[in-house]
């Protein structure tokens, strides 16, 4: 069975936004709340406690947040960015 | 390091670069090299020539397609004036003669890293297939054909569109069976028979610069992906990267064919499954080989050493996300220098 590793750790993320996979060489430009809630995942918080932090800390209502953080997290992981194939 | 002189062939940057002068910076940016750093050019315009600050002197040398022993003759002539440790070849087309010439280079006091000729023909396009496949590493399907009355059969096996490639170089993506036909006749008129067919993998090109060691086990590599590509697929940009699955498979590729010396490896991640194809090895150093250098991994400062059985321990730690771009310039040079070349076919630079 082929191992699986979080990405999250070895991604280049820059205060500007700017994000780097060293996997595939592909960059992004993340937003201030992206930039956010992905440092939030890389250090270990689960999608469900990174909403509940966007929610507390930028002032957006909870369900808003859920479905935000959800949204961005099934980005990532279209993006390939969750995890090494 | 004690002082190592060594030739690099392959001067001409032009907008196919040939790789000698990354070669050269390379090994120039390593602070512990000492020594001088020779050109061997095939024509008195080879662009490298006119740069100040790469050669120390530069020697013109006879087309290997000529004849072996000119060659010798006249690197024995350069081993008289300019004495040097070590030869580095860049360029495909002049490697049988130099891997030939190897046991008169050696009692010369010439050092090289070349694979054996068998090899050479291991990673060539008609036989990279069946390298591939003996080795598990995946390979576009790809069919060898020597009449135009095959392409049919092969656009029915292959899927449409079909890649059409030349048994040395140049590839195109067809479409229909008569682009298919335009390009086999195009292409088998420059580069002979057979004409390869190859199913088309659409996706991001990864290439790899990697160095075997004497016992043909991976001393090095560095990944990269192109960034930006010119009219000829050649990469004008690239970025430091790193895959332990694309890093395993290029160690595969070296220590399958047991190679001595530097090689390019291309991949293609397909868009279709996302796994990593083979689609290319060229058995030399890149021209964008200074980037291994700049992240760290300096494989032509690497190939001297191992070229002069210096212990030097495998790695594969390079930095990822650093950058080559490629920038053409106009170098202003005086006259002495074309004359040099052309009346004495050599120019002392420094």
């Amino acid at each position: 069975m082929e191992k699986r590793e979080s990405k999250l750790a070895s991604l280049h993320l820059a205060d500007s936004g700017f994000l780097f996979d060293p996997y595939t060489g592909l960059t992004y430009g993340l937003n201030e709340t992206g930039l956010a809630v992905l440092r939030w995942l890389r250090d270990g918080l689960a999608p469900a406690a990174a909403a509940e932090r966007l929610a507390r800390e930028f002032d957006v209502p909870e369900p808003t947040a859920r479905a935000d953080v959800q949204e961005f997290y099934d980005k990532l992981g279209q993006e390939g960015l969750l995890w090494t194939r | 390091m004690d002082k190592i002189s060594f030739a690099v062939t392959g001067l001409n940057a032009t907008d196919n670069p040939a790789p000698g002068i990354a070669v050269i910076r390379a090994i120039r940016s390593d602070k512990s090299w000492q020594g001088r750093a020779i050109g061997f050019a095939y024509d008195s315009l080879d662009t490298g020539v006119y740069d100040p600050a790469l050669c120390d002197r530069v020697f013109l040398i006879p087309y290997p397609t000529e004849r072996e022993q000119a060659v010798l003759a006249r690197i024995e002539y350069v081993q008289q004036v300019e004495p040097f440790q070590v030869l580095i070849p860049t360029l495909d087309a002049e490697l049988t003669c130099f891997i030939r010439l190897r046991h008169e280079l050696g009692p010369m006091g010439i050092r090289m890293l070349v694979p054996t000729e068998e090899q050479l023909a291991m990673r060539s396009k008609a036989q990279l297939g069946d390298f591939a496949r003996a080795h598990d590493i995946p390979f576009p399907l790809t069919l060898s054909l020597t009449s135009p009355e095959q392409l049919g059969d092969a656009m029915y096996q292959l899927g449409v569109p079909i890649v059409v490639k030349g048994c040395f170089y140049e590839a195109q993506v067809c479409h229909t069976l008569e682009q298919a036909r335009t390009a086999f006749f195009s292409i088998a008129g420059r580069w002979g028979l057979p004409v390869l067919a190859q199913m088309y993998q659409p996706g991001e090109e990864y290439d790899i610069c990697a160095l075997g060691d004497r016992t043909g086990r991976l001393n090095g590599a560095v990944a990269m992906r192109k960034l930006r590509l010119t009219d000829k697929g050649k990469a004008w940009a690239g970025i430091t990267i790193r895959d332990a699955e694309l890093l395993d498979l290029s160690r595969r590729v070296v220590e399958g064919l047991k190679w001595t010396g530097p090689m390019e490896i291309e991949f293609i991640r397909s868009t279709k499954d996302g796994r990593y194809y083979l689609f290319e090895i060229n058995p030399r150093f890149p021209a964008w080989c200074y980037l291994t250098a700049g992240a760290g991994l300096n494989l032509p400062s690497r190939y001297l050493k191992l070229a002069l059985d210096e212990n030097v321990a495998p790695s594969l730690d390079y930095r990822t996300g650093t950058i080559f771009v490629r920038h053409a310039t106009d170098i202003i040079c005086e006259l002495d220098v074309l004359e040099a070349l052309t009346t004495k076919g050599e120019v002392s630079r420094g």
